[in-house]
């Protein structure tokens, strides 16, 4: 984990506007905006199935999926391209809810997942994994990284929260600093001893959502499903959280369960986001920027954006992946950030400023 | 000419230093910063001793003064001049460029975490170095200039992006977060397609390792911090002034506009050289100034005891990671990492102990 | 993307295996010196070419002298006894020839064991590679060698020596070139045993190894039209089909007359080519050489790659091939033989990978 991602910012994010005075203003609006999301998400699902690094017509795409004949067609089209795609609709959406609520839970706009250690903590569990018990299969690791997301994060957790008073944005950033460097030294530490183990290592690394079983979102699929609902009930006492501490306990919220919270809801959806398909970096942190240009600051409406959203992001970068190096591929974790960085640098440019 | 005062609390004393344009520079000196410098120069000789008479290939300490002053075996001059010598030196200087830099880095942002990296310099100097390493298969001098490039010119490409009507502090640290993110990226994809081996001593130099530290590298460390170590520590006034609010630091004669230009350009200056030499080593530029301003007690940057830390720090640290694990020489980067972030954790833990946090 | 920056855009020697990986390092650098052939490198055998050591004579006192594949001349006053090796392959390759070094490389890959040398169990020779596959130098200078050996990459430099420059002061380098056929390597192998005053060890080896490229030759004669792809397994991302054009294995057998899977780019693209599981149904191989000891592919789509579902598909002991001798190679033709033997042609799906 770099120490740039972990920056810790004082300025508190903007007061939601109460009653809905986001940039299109009014919760019908909204509504409506997050409907047509969905569509847009439909019609990225539907491209990801018939789009892929073989060419398939689009009539025979839609015979497989009616009927499927066993041909290699039908293979790739079910067991392939289908499988990825739910995984990248679920990865996608947990790393979005999972960045929104980060930035609210640290009051930070720049944080992402990585600041609690979860992605060095899976990335720790993975190699130890294949250099110490050299188990070599994508369902292996699954468990492991998701053992390890959830230690590195209690970690973090309660070296930021020691003391009287609870875990403060600052705190928590640097005990996720200390913590993602230690366990980032034991990764390169054992990388570094076994050419196999570097080798198996590196490519893990790099997030992707090819080559998984569909056991892999059988496996991961309870911790997303849990970690969704509680991020997702998780908006109304976030917004108050947003007003400052005080505000928010004369609000009566109960701001040390707030935060345990949300941290349990981001590991989970990290974790298995990560345990899936590898750590993906920049999506949970450019999506709820994108999100908030719509929605303003209101969490309530901010995290269902930012799970849809996020979802198209990855499914989306995944096809191109698949397209720009027939016979093969490049990993979506690689195109993510690459499609997604000039999107976010425009929106940034383009804002006034006031809104980061 | 120099004309000491009594400082403030009667302890410190102003030092005022004619400087080489005829202009006055001044800056806090107290006894306890001096001892504390006068210690880290000892016990950083100190490591230097050991450091040289120690290794698989055996030299005593009475050999290696011999071997110095012209005398020994030539294999005992292959050893020293060669293999142990120019990597003490780099790990000296680097660490003391690495402490003085982020000294800087850390006054300017007013952040215990600030550096470079915020504006995407060590992701840039990974692309160049990868890019050299992997792609174009180029010499050690190369690999230095092109993480230099990468660098600087990420740092540089990023303050221009968010340039609009004048630069604000958080688009620059977002759009320094999307262009790090974009060749991160491409750094992912540069190390996963290439041969394994290559892959190999690409990621060492991600980690930052002095095992190729050679003569060229230890001249270009060490005038790099002959010109900027002096300029950095004459600045420290001027940001100690500038950690109060750019009114008070006007109030005080401080321009904050030239200050805060110049700090950058000396603190990139030092961070770029050290990393081409070595790589990005992590926690040093983190760290020392942390440790530095502890040890004297005094508040502003303290460049010069930083830089001192940081010297001591990373030669211990990298006599430990050569002689310290049989079977390998790990780079000295691992061990940083682990050091650094368990300081880190360190402090968390002993801060709410004092009920501070 | 910015795939056309890079120069190897596809190359993936990913998940390859221990014997596999470090080879890579030796074998598979940038470009290559493209379409030598046998028997030019076997003209090179004879010492028509760059050879011109006082090589046979056994007798030591005098001056020595060798020539290497880099045509860089090594002038010694007396013959070198000790005697370096730096790399995993050419301490196999020298190992099995008959040279016994003071010093030599192992980074545990497992390509020197293949010739029955444990380095941590022989007391006599100092151990100079470390597990992350670094030199120790202060090792080598301990040794005090007078001739070090080196593999020589594609581009002409040294392999260790490019990332320790400073050892060169130590003694002087000779360089094996890696990116040869195996008779070219191993013949060189000879020839440097020979000019260090000791006998090439494998001459019933060397023997078999002759009978064993005899028979692959009429085997492929006998089979004109079958197309052979050597591949390895990238896990999630699919398979890659090994470069023929890069590879010594490859450059050997196809210079037997194999027909071989050719991969875009050519020589460009210098390890091989990455395929998609979306697309491994189409690579058009007759007969697959799963050429590492990962196991294989648990994906569904692999089993219904005609060739596999076929069962024309080798999964070899690979252990030896990067470990570059008669014996290990007599052993290779001859596998590869029997498999071309009894492989039917046209199984596989017509066109190109590409």
């Amino acid at each position: 984990m770099s120490v740039r991602e972990l920056a810790p910012s004082a300025r508190p994010a903007p007061p939601p506007g109460r009653g809905g005075t986001g940039p299109i203003g009014g919760n019908a609006l909204r509504a409506g905006g997050l409907v047509v999301a969905l569509g847009a998400l439909v019609v990225v699902a539907l491209l990801s199935v018939a789009v892929g690094s073989k060419g398939i017509p689009l009539g025979t795409v839609v015979h497989e999926l009616l009927h499927y004949d066993g041909s290699d067609d039908g293979v790739v089209i079910r067991g392939l391209r289908v499988p990825r795609t739910l995984l990248g609709i679920a990865v996608g959406a947990a790393l979005g809810l999972a960045g929104a609520l980060m930035q609210a839970l640290t009051r930070n706009p720049l944080a992402d997942p990585g600041v609690l250690g979860v992605n060095a903590g899976a990335s720790a569990a993975v190699v130890a994994a294949i250099e110490l018990l050299g188990l070599r299969s994508l369902s292996a690791y699954v468990w492991f990284a998701l053992a390890g997301a959830a230690v590195a994060s209690v970690l973090v957790y309660a070296l930021g929260s020691r003391g009287r008073s609870a875990a403060t944005p600052v705190r928590l950033a640097l005990a996720g600093a200390a913590i993602s460097s230690v366990l980032g030294a034991v990764v390169n530490w054992l990388v570094l001893m076994d050419q196999t183990a570097f080798d198996d290592f590196r490519f893990w690394s790099v997030g992707a959502l090819a080559g998984r079983p569909l056991s892999v979102l059988t496996q991961t699929g309870p911790f997303l499903l849990a970690g969704a609902v509680l991020a997702l009930s998780l908006g109304r006492p976030l917004n108050a959280m947003a007003l400052g501490e005080d505000s928010a306990r004369a609000l009566g919220a109960h701001t040390g369960r707030t935060r345990a919270l949300a941290v349990l809801a981001v590991t989970l959806l990290c974790g298995a986001a990560t345990a899936a398909a590898g750590p993906i970096a920049f999506v949970g942190l450019a999506v709820p920027h994108v999100a908030r240009t719509v929605t303003g600051p209101d969490q309530r409406w901010l995290l269902p954006y930012s799970a849809v959203l996020a979802a198209i992001w990855l499914l989306a970068s995944d096809i191109l992946g698949r397209i720009i190096a027939r016979p093969g591929e490049i990993e979506v974790g690689i195109v993510t950030a690459f499609v997604g960085a000039p999107v976010l640098i425009w929106l940034v440019r383009r804002s006034r400023g006031a809104r980061l | 000419m120099n004309e000491w005062a009594k400082g403030p609390d009667g302890r410190r004393r102003a030092v005022r230093v004619r400087g080489p344009r005829g202009g006055e520079v001044s800056f806090l000196l107290d006894g306890r910063a001096l001892l504390v410098c006068g210690v880290l120069v000892a016990l950083t000789l100190a490591t230097a001793a050991v450091s040289l008479s120690t290794g698989e290939f055996r030299i005593p300490l009475p050999e290696v003064v011999r071997t110095l002053t012209g005398g020994g075996t030539s294999a005992d001059h292959f050893v020293i001049d060669t293999l142990r010598l120019p990597r003490l030196l780099t790990a000296v200087l680097v660490g003391a460029a690495l402490g003085a830099g982020g000294a800087v880095f850390q006054s300017l942002s007013r952040n215990p975490l600030g550096s470079p990296d915020v504006v995407g310099f060590d992701t840039g100097a990974a692309t160049g170095a990868l890019l050299v390493i992997l792609v174009a298969h180029g010499s050690r001098a190369e690999i230095a200039a092109g993480a230099a490039v990468g660098g600087v010119g990420t740092a540089l490409a990023v303050y221009l992006l968010a340039m609009r009507r004048g630069v604000q502090g958080a688009r620059l640290v977002l759009i320094g977060i999307a262009i790090a993110a974009m060749l991160g990226s491409v750094n992912s994809y540069l190390l996963s397609r290439a041969d394994v081996s290559d892959a190999q001593t690409a990621y060492l130099w991600l980690i930052g390792s002095l095992n190729s530290s050679d003569w060229p590298g230890v001249t270009a460390i060490g005038v790099t911090l002959a010109v900027l170590l002096p300029a950095a520590v004459r600045l420290g006034r001027g940001l100690n002034a500038l950690e109060m609010g750019d009114d008070l630091a006007c109030a005080l004669g401080v321009r904050p506009e030239r200050v805060r230009f110049a700090a950058v350009v000396a603190g990139v200056g030092l961070t770029a050289v050290a990393t081409s030499c070595a790589g990005p080593i992590a926690f040093i530029a983190l760290s020392a100034p942390q440790i530095a301003r502890r040890l004297t007690g005094v508040p502003g940057p303290n460049v010069l005891p930083a830089a001192l830390t940081g010297a001591l720090l990373l030669s211990a640290c990298d006599w430990i990671a050569q002689q310290g694990f049989t079977g390998t020489q790990l780079p000295v980067g691992v061990l940083t990492s682990v050091v650094g972030g368990g300081y880190l954790a360190w402090l968390l833990a002993r801060e709410w102990r004092g009920g501070r946090g | 993307m910015s795939a056309t920056l890079l120069s190897r855009p596809d190359a993936a020697s990913l998940r390859t295996d221990a014997e596999f990986r470090r080879i890579t390092a030796e074998l598979t650098r940038r470009g290559f010196l493209g379409g030598l052939a046998t028997s030019a490198a076997l003209v090179g055998l004879a010492g028509c070419g760059t050879s011109t050591g006082h090589g046979g004579a056994p007798a030591s006192g005098g001056p020595w002298s060798f020539t290497d594949d880099r045509g860089t001349r090594v002038d010694l006053p007396a013959r070198p006894k000790r005697v370096a090796f730096l790399t995993d392959s050419v301490t196999a390759a020298l190992w099995a020839a008959g040279v016994r070094p003071v010093a030599a490389f192992d980074s545990g890959q497992g390509i020197v064991p293949a010739v029955g040398l444990n380095l941590a169990a022989d007391k006599s020779v100092i151990q100079i590679g470390n597990k992350d596959n670094e030199l120790d130098t202060e090792a080598l200078v301990s040794a005090r060698p007078d001739l070090l050996i080196d593999a020589i990459q594609a581009d002409g430099t040294l392999q260790t020596l490019s990332g320790n420059p400073k050892i060169k002061d130590l003694a002087p380098v000779v360089g094996i070139d890696m990116y040869q056929p195996v008779e070219h390597i191993v013949g060189q192998a000879d020839r440097l045993t020979t000019a260090l005053g000791a006998t090439p060890a494998d001459a019933a080896a060397h023997r078999a190894y002759q009978a064993a490229q005899a028979k692959l030759r009429a085997a492929v004669a006998a089979n004109p039209g079958l197309r052979v792809g050597f591949v390895f397994d990238l896990g999630p991302n699919g398979i890659g089909v090994m470069n023929p054009a890069t590879w010594a294995v490859l450059k050997t057998v196809k210079a037997l007359g194999m027909k071989l899977v050719p991969v875009a780019g050519g020589k460009d693209n210098t390890y091989s080519q990455a395929v998609s599981w979306e697309n491994v149904t189409g690579i058009p191989a007759d007969l697959m050489v799963w050429a590492v000891s990962d196991p294989l592919p648990t994906e569904p789509v692999w089993k219904r790659v005609p060739a596999v579902a076929a069962g024309q598909l080798w999964k070899p002991d690979i252990r030896s091939w990067y470990a570059y001798s008669w014996a290990n190679f007599a052993t290779l033709l001859e596998g590869l033989a029997e498999h071309v033997a009894s492989a039917k042609p046209g199984v596989g799906p017509k066109g190109s990978v590409a």
